[in-house]
């Protein structure tokens, strides 16, 4: 019995071609997006866990003014705790960058090489690999470093520059000027025997034994002949697990549009369920009234939307964890940090939402509906009855027929409207989650452009009161604002309320606990003038607490401006004392007294990476937004067409000029499109904008958001070009029906 | 001859699933006369209906109404043919159900150049008390009444029934078929019924037997029993 009825299901699935394949692209597309997206975060998060253990990764830290004594060493690690130096110092490359040399580890912060061995011999060097590939270095090859030749015997990374950052201050990484080697003992301690004292950083990576970094830090403090210059633990390490803590954005965002997709996953099914159930209601009643049980019609029904979802499923996950999915989207964090090639991961959640979820979901809603139109009676079925509410028996009092008519069919087909309206709403933030990502990080790139007005910041390593001639001194702090349990940075910076400044536009009252916020604070937060911001010292353990005088429309970062004396008394510090300068030229500052230089056009290129690494997620995220888009309006549109198939088929009968059935029929559905697409953009804009910053709760920048006009006009353009493609290639099927048959089939 | 058939001719399918339907049917039927397609299922009585009506293509021969060749013609033509010439009554009714009686008639009275008076037309149909309800709150023979007066509303010279009485009891048959003798009264509407009912051939004008796609017998009644007065509907 359920073989000779299932022999429909390879029939039904090639006379509905066209909506199966639809039904089965939204499922890859949908499966594809979230887990290239979602699988290549887990690949780096996953993947930098797990090498914690092979690299020996540090707990944290620190830099000193001088090498430690041995005993000094010997006291701090009696509990087991872990200390090796990775001294180092900066030379010039052979094409002028700067490459930071240190010697081989020992057992902390591994190099993992990608090829090639070690340095054994003096005048082999391994590479860091992204600086070797943008300078062209390939295992074998020769370079200069510091005036000494160098055999590239390795190319690889280590994980405490994991983000090559020059200093904890520059703005993003820079392989052209900037990279780190390693060498041999022998050649290290021969450098740095032929270079000055003064140009080696003593610094001394740790990994704990019983023993906290607090601990660490106070006994390191509380030591004789210590001059404790930084430091940093692996929490706080900018350039340690950058990748990881970058990726957090992009699997946030993933796993959103992972339930946006669901949603419509069940919505596309549980409609294109619906649909063909209805379409088969009398087939159903004949068989329920021949004694067909309903297990065996319901197992009969589910079957075949069943298998494609799964097949879909199975297609979409196998896209998604390939070169094309996650190989695609982890491009731009292998570009920009420094990592090694993680071994593929395929966390089982992901699996369970790309190869079960979509089945089940399927069979689920064919279940409920199934069940539903089971309820009624064989004979109902059979008559193919509708429930009255289906017509909403309103009596019209329209003279003119046309809009009599419009109207009526409007009502008729409210259910089917909303279903497609809702079915817009969903894709349609798919879509927006991909703008908004593109609009925040261009806003980002082009407020840091133009709001940095200097071309030269240098942050004192050991602050002075004397302001070099051109130069603008002022007091720069850093505290943390709490952001969905992120720590993020917030620059105060102390403005002289006399002379006010030449770089930031900000004009702070006196007192310890006023200050002006910058416009990034406000969008954010929603902090208006008079309310009170809380922000944290972490390594004081102190909280300040400032209320808002004025709004600043400078948006780099999260900034306060204090009225600089006040600031200075806030935090103890001297009249006079400055720590940062600010000019339009180059000051000539002394690099040793110097702990970063920070120039405008370094400021341009990381607002500009920013941007560029969002790309690959925004281009997916909004192609596969747009064919979902479309797959769904046909799907949708193919529901409400159907439903009109009759009805034109009969005026057609009459002799309907086709002018004349657009108006009566399908420029009804125009209207709900375009009323429809007048709804819906704001409303998923809305819910996406709401959603937002929890995306980027890592990240310290401003969240303007705002479209210009002429994204919202190319999105409803784009709405209406898909919807008149849809119609026409539905509406040309129609076309091809001869009313005969449609009458045949009706019968 | 109103209606001038030669030699027509339809099939359906190919390869193995080819099926001819009519193999050359030649007949016609004069202005204002009533006549009657019978056949048994697959006779291909439903398919000469839809030919004539320009529902169905043709393969070949030669259909004329009123002079015009309506063979050859285009979509857009066969179109501008039923709008002006043909009223269509089936089996099922094929009201729109989310309009009301008085709306159902509209559809076609919207198109017609020369409309019958909407008022009359529901008093003569018996509908006058009913134009508001909707078609699921309709008898059987009520519907059918509507159908016919949305057929009617256009005073179409040609009328199309597709088994106008096979969803129906014999009483509401009954009334139903005055109905179309009246119309074709007071109208001088020319009638194609197809029927499997063998009753309704005695108050016809000319019936047309078909088997097998061709034309068995063809006949005119020198008597026509009134349609009040026939048996076995």
């Amino acid at each position: 019995m359920e073989r000779t009825l299932n022999r429909r299901l390879l029939r039904d699935l090639k006379a509905n071609f066209g909506r199966y394949l639809a039904l089965f692209l939204m499922i890859v597309l949908g499966v594809y997006l979230v887990i290239g997206i979602v699988g290549a975060s887990e690949l780096v998060i996953i993947g930098t866990k797990n090498m914690k253990e092979v690299n020996r990764a540090e707990d944290g830290e620190f830099s000193v003014f001088a090498p430690l004594p041995d005993e000094t060493i010997g006291r701090l690690t009696t509990d087991g705790t872990y200390i090796e130096k990775l001294f180092s110092t900066d030379l010039v490359g052979e094409d002028d960058s700067t490459v930071r040399v240190f010697a081989v580890r020992k057992d902390i912060d591994l190099v993992v090489l990608d090829s090639g061995h070690p340095a054994e011999d003096r005048a082999e060097a391994v590479f860091e690999k992204n600086y070797a590939k943008a300078h062209n270095l390939k295992v074998g090859d020769n370079f200069t470093v510091g005036g000494r030749p160098y055999t590239v015997c390795g190319l690889g990374s280590v994980p405490d520059y994991d983000q090559v950052l020059k200093t904890f201050a520059s703005p993003a990484v820079d392989v052209d000027t900037f990279g780190v080697m390693f060498v041999s003992d022998a050649e290290y301690k021969d450098i740095r025997e032929s270079l000055p004292e003064k140009v080696e950083t003593y610094t001394y990576a740790y990994r704990l034994g019983d023993t906290t970094d607090d601990d660490l830090k106070d006994a390191l403090s509380k030591s004789e002949n210590v001059v404790l210059l930084s430091f940093t633990t692996y929490a706080d390490n900018l350039r340690i697990e950058g990748a990881a803590g970058d990726v957090i954005m992009d699997k946030k965002v993933g796993l959103v549009a992972g339930i946006i997709v669901l949603i419509l996953f069940a919505y596309v099914i549980s409609v294109f369920v619906l649909h063909q159930i209805e379409r088969e209601q009398s087939v159903i009643g004949a068989l329920y009234a021949l004694g067909v049980k309903k297990r065996q019609l319901m197992a009969h029904y589910i079957i075949l939307p069943t298998i494609v979802a799964l097949l879909a499923g199975v297609a979409g996950t196998a896209l998604g964890f390939s070169p094309l999915g996650v190989g695609v989207m982890k491009q731009s964090t292998y570009d920009y940090f420094s990592i090694p090639e993680y071994e593929m991961v395929y966390p089982a959640y992901l699996v369970v939402y790309g190869i079960v979820i979509p089945p089940v979901i399927c069979a689920l809603v064919n279940l409920l509906t199934i069940n539903k139109k089971l309820s009624r009676t064989a004979l109902s079925l059979l008559r193919n009855e509708q429930s009255e509410s289906n017509y909403r028996r309103v009596n019209l009092k329209i003279k003119n027929f046309s809009l009599l008519f419009a109207v009526r069919q409007l009502i008729r087909e409210m259910r089917s409207s909303v279903t497609l309206v809702l079915g817009m709403v969903i894709t349609l933030m798919v879509i927006i989650l991909g703008i908004n990502t593109y609009v925040l990080c261009s806003r980002v790139r082009d407020y840091n452009t133009e709001d940095t007005k200097y071309n030269y910041m240098y942050l004192y390593k050991f602050p002075d009161s004397e302001v070099p001639a051109g130069g603008e001194g002022t007091y720069v702090e850093t505290l943390g604002i709490d952001c969905e349990g992120y720590m993020l940075d917030v620059t105060v910076i102390g403005i002289d309320r006399e002379k006010g400044s030449r770089y930031f536009d900000a004009s702070p009252e006196a007192g310890k606990s006023r200050a002006v916020i910058n416009r990034s604070l406000v969008e954010r937060f929603g902090y208006d003038v008079g309310d009170k911001i809380v922000l944290t010292d972490s390594a004081a353990d102190m909280d300040y607490c400032f209320t808002a005088t004025d709004i600043s429309e400078y948006r780099v970062g999260f900034t306060i401006f204090m009225d600089i004396a006040s600031m200075r008394e806030l935090f103890g510090k001297s009249d006079g004392y400055i720590n940062a300068v600010y000019s339009d030229k180059e000051l000539g500052i002394d690099e040793a007294k110097l702990y970063s230089v920070t120039t405008k056009e370094e400021i341009k290129h990381s607002s500009a990476v920013f941007l560029t690494m969002m790309v690959p997620m925004t281009v997916t995220l909004i192609s596969a937004g747009i064919v979902i888009f479309c797959v769904v309006m046909f799907l949708m549109m193919a529901v409400v067409i159907d439903r009109s198939t009759m009805g034109i088929s009969l005026i057609k009968i009459f002799g309907y000029r086709p002018g004349e059935i657009r108006s009566l029929y399908l420029n009804g559905n125009l209207l709900v499109i375009a009323v429809g697409g007048l709804l819906t953009i704001p409303l998923a804009k809305g819910i996406i904008d709401k959603l937002y910053p929890s995306f980027i709760a890592n990240v310290a920048c401003s969240m303007d958001l705002a479209y210009p006009w002429y994204y919202y006009l190319g999105i409803y353009g784009c709405i209406l070009l898909v919807y008149l493609a849809v119609n026409r290639l539905l509406v040309s099927k129609i076309n091809r029906i001869t009313p005969a048959e449609i009458l045949k089939d009706r019968e | 001859m109103y209606l001038q058939i030669e030699n027509l001719q339809k099939s359906y399918g190919k390869d193995e699933s080819f099926i001819r339907v009519l193999k050359g049917v030649s007949t016609g039927v004069e202005r204002g006369q009533m006549c009657v397609i019978q056949g048994t299922s697959g006779s291909g009585k439903s398919t000469l209906l839809n030919c004539v009506g320009g529902l169905d293509t043709i393969d070949s021969g030669s259909v004329k109404v009123d002079g015009k060749e309506i063979f050859g013609l285009k979509p857009a033509q066969l179109s501008d043919y039923r709008r002006d010439n043909l009223g269509f009554i089936f089996q099922f009714y094929n009201l729109v159900p989310n309009l009301t009686v008085k709306e159902n008639i509209l559809i076609c009275r919207h198109i017609a150049e020369n409309p019958l008076d909407l008022d009359d037309l529901l008093e003569t149909l018996g509908l006058t008390e009913h134009q508001n309800k909707f078609p699921a709150q309709l008898s059987g023979g009520q519907q059918q009444r509507c159908a016919i007066a949305r057929a009617l509303i256009k005073n179409p010279k040609l009328l199309l029934c597709d088994e106008p009485t096979g969803a129906l009891d014999s009483s509401t048959s009954r009334d139903i078929l005055v109905l179309l003798e009246e119309i074709n009264r007071k109208y001088n509407t020319t009638m194609l019924i197809v029927t499997h009912n063998n009753s309704i051939k005695n108050m016809v004008h000319k019936v047309i037997r078909l088997k097998d796609g061709m034309i068995r017998e063809e006949y005119e009644n020198a008597v026509r029993v009134p349609a009040a007065e026939l048996e076995d509907l």
